[in-house]
């Protein structure tokens, strides 16, 4: 705890007098149409996946396999991907040093942002938080009628706290380190896939 | 070094420091789209965001016992560093008594202000910064350039040639997509076998007593999903009071630093993970006396988005490495000379005042006006250059004296435009050297008026 350093920190501020001002009310949520989820979404290099019907969620899931060559798929979304030839199951539980040669991961995401294209994921539903970012490719299963408008909505929505880790992501891994050039897949997933999950292609923001 | 000396070093070369101005510019046009984009709210945004931080600035303590608690409660370890010196000790003392030799560290300028790498490789800690622009000058053995473009003054050819002699790389890669492919590769064995992450923080909740890391490469979370000990290192300032809050924070971070909505990843992390450990060091370092300081303590509210230095006309062609110090840019030329005034004395003078920083400022801080307010401290201090002391002083004989000053200003007239700029070059030779005259008035105003006012 280092007390002595903790009081003398302390103890040097209150002895200051500053002025006090009041903590402002936070912002009202702005009206943002939820189609501009897709466009954020693209901004942020990511690709979205809209289906109605849970089946053709692994048919979705099936043509993401074929073009990303992914044969090691770890899931954390019951009934998905389907079995099929070709590709292995991965369990993702357990040590996550394991998790090293995962090609595709499939995870749930609570709810998503309009703004800005991003996911919220909590730890609750994760068994191992490494699986979001070892991957090479990351699949976000999202219901379709949780749309929040902005982060305002977000941070309304619910207790951050209530897992030891959460995460929003938006989009896949990327930077522009060099030359400003922009690279996608950095150190975490080279591509990230929102599937919107039985609704229509949305027109509803949740509350 | 002085500022204006390692800046000619930098300007020397003509092509280099237009094509670093571009890429700094480009970045700032980006910044102004993505702001443009949220429309009316923008400002609202940042006028929130100061207000929300000058409450916390003034209640600090409060708030900061407030997250102690809470991140207690949540199962993490709670230290606190008065310096540099502590931070870095405390930091070792996790290490070593865990018996670690390797970790990862993502992106944390408080680290590098506290010197942590140096103070841990010496007593025998690999320590690999994951960050791709961190990776790339620590591999050159040179501090960053920028606060968030970290290898921002680097060209890809350089980068290619760096890999090739460090990473065994191909020679003659320049392919910004190849070489992330390097480092993507070159990192992950170490990711993996690393046995502690150090991070920074981006914010610190008080009501939940969480930390928020924000990246785009995602080699915070990396890091610290896979080792199971977390080490967050954060300043005093980064405090804020609600999750709410973060609503209004995140939404101008991420557009101010690169013109993106939001960083790829923006991580919470409330206690350890399950088998892991989290320990918080939270570090003074300086900062509670900027606080006591009227003037400058507004500066404590800045959430390093870089901004100010992508828009900065000096910044951006004199590069990062010009000003010497942790952080570059209009908000460095604040926060350093308060922490050594005469080693950064010249930083407050590398600016234009043109305002540009405080109007792109997330945050509000006035910055251009604490530049100015750096000078007259550093004046009255004694601790400019001999030269400017001279011309303050002349300056202040010549204004206060009607007759001097009507005698000052008849002799350029007289002279003519030609002969008035050699003379200023014979006297005045570095003033002179990129400034030109005003266009001078055939009469004063005196005269004029004189002639008007006569029947």
């Amino acid at each position: 705890m280092n007390r002595r350093d903790r009081n003398s920190i302390l103890g040097a501020l209150r002895a200051q007098t500053v002025d006090q001002s009041p903590l402002p009310d936070l912002p009202a949520v702005s009206e943002t149409a939820p189609a501009a989820f897709q466009q954020a979404l693209h901004a942020a290099g990511g690709q979205l996946a809209s289906v109605t019907h849970p089946d053709d969620a692994v048919d979705a899931l099936a043509h993401l396999c074929q073009v990303t060559g992914a044969t090691r798929i770890a899931s954390l979304v019951a009934g998905l991907p389907g079995a099929r030839e070709g590709i292995t199951i991965v369990d993702s539980a357990g040590d996550p040093h394991h998790l090293g040669d995962i090609d595709l991961a499939i995870v749930p995401g609570r709810f998503a942002v309009v703004e800005n294209g991003a996911v919220w994921i909590s730890g609750l539903d994760l068994r191992q938080q490494a699986l979001c970012f070892a991957c090479e490719h990351l699949v976000l299963v999202v219901p379709g009628d949780q749309l929040v408008p902005d982060m305002h909505a977000a941070y309304r929505r619910r207790r951050i706290d209530d897992a030891a880790f959460g995460v929003f992501i938006s989009g896949p891994s990327k930077t522009a380190d060099i030359e400003q050039a922009l690279v996608l897949g950095a150190h975490g997933p080279r591509s990230l896939t929102v599937l919107l999950l039985g609704a229509p292609p949305p027109c509803t923001l949740a509350g | 070094m002085s500022h204006p000396a390692r800046a000619a070093a930098f300007t020397a070369n003509a092509a280099r420091m237009h094509w670093h101005d571009q890429a700094l510019w480009t970045v700032r046009t980006k910044r102004d789209r993505a702001a443009g984009s949220v429309g009316g709210e923008w400002e609202q945004l940042r006028a929130l965001a100061a207000a929300i931080k000058a409450h916390t600035l003034a209640r600090l303590p409060d708030y900061l016992e407030q997250f102690e608690r809470n991140a207690v409660a949540h199962g993490a370890h709670v230290h606190w560093a008065r310096d540099a010196a502590a931070h870095n000790r405390i930091v070792h003392d996790l290490l070593a008594s865990r018996g670690v030799r390797r970790v990862v560290k993502s992106k944390s300028m408080l680290t590098e202000e506290c010197g942590l790498n140096p103070h841990l490789e010496a007593r025998g800690i690999q320590i690999v910064d994951t960050d791709l622009g961190e990776r790339i000058v620590q591999l050159r053995h040179e501090p960053p350039s920028h606060i968030v473009l970290p290898a921002i003054h680097l060209k890809r050819d350089e980068i290619g040639d760096l890999f090739h002699e460090q990473l065994g790389s191909p020679a003659g890669l320049s392919d910004p997509k190849q070489l992330t492919e390097v480092a993507r590769q070159h990192l992950r064995p170490l990711f993996f076998n690393a046995q502690a992450a150090i991070t920074g923080v981006n914010f610190a909740v008080a009501e939940t007593g969480g930390v928020v890391v924000c990246t785009n490469e995602g080699n915070a979370d990396l890091g610290t999903s896979l080792a199971p000990l977390h080490i967050a290192c954060m300043g005093i300032e980064k405090v804020i009071p609600r999750a709410g809050d973060l609503g209004v924070f995140l939404r101008l971070l991420a557009r101010s630093a690169t013109g993106q909505a939001i960083t790829t990843y923006t991580s919470h992390f409330h206690g350890p993970k399950p088998g892991g450990e989290l320990h918080i060091v939270i570090v003074d370092n300086g900062r509670s006396a900027l606080r006591g300081r009227p003037a400058f303590s507004s500066a404590l509210a800045c959430i390093r988005c870089g901004a100010c230095m992508n828009t900065c006309p000096v910044y951006r062609r004199s590069g990062g490495h010009s000003y010497g110090a942790t952080i570059p840019g209009p908000i460095g030329s604040i926060l350093e000379p308060a922490r050594d005034p005469a080693r950064h004395r010249t930083l407050p003078f590398a600016c234009s005042m043109c305002g540009s920083c405080t109007d792109v400022c997330p945050v509000k801080i006035p910055l251009h006006h604490q530049l100015l307010a750096w000078r007259r401290e550093l004046v009255t201090a004694g601790l400019v250059s001999w030269t400017k002391r001279a011309v303050l002083r002349m300056a202040r004989v010549i204004l206060s004296r009607p007759w001097l000053l009507r005698l000052v200003t008849f002799v350029p007239r007289r002279l003519g435009p030609a002969l008035t700029r050699r003379l200023l070059a014979r006297v005045m030779p570095s003033w002179a050297k990129q400034r030109d005259i005003p266009a001078l008035a055939p009469a004063s105003f005196r005269r004029l008026y004189r002639k008007r006012r006569r029947p």
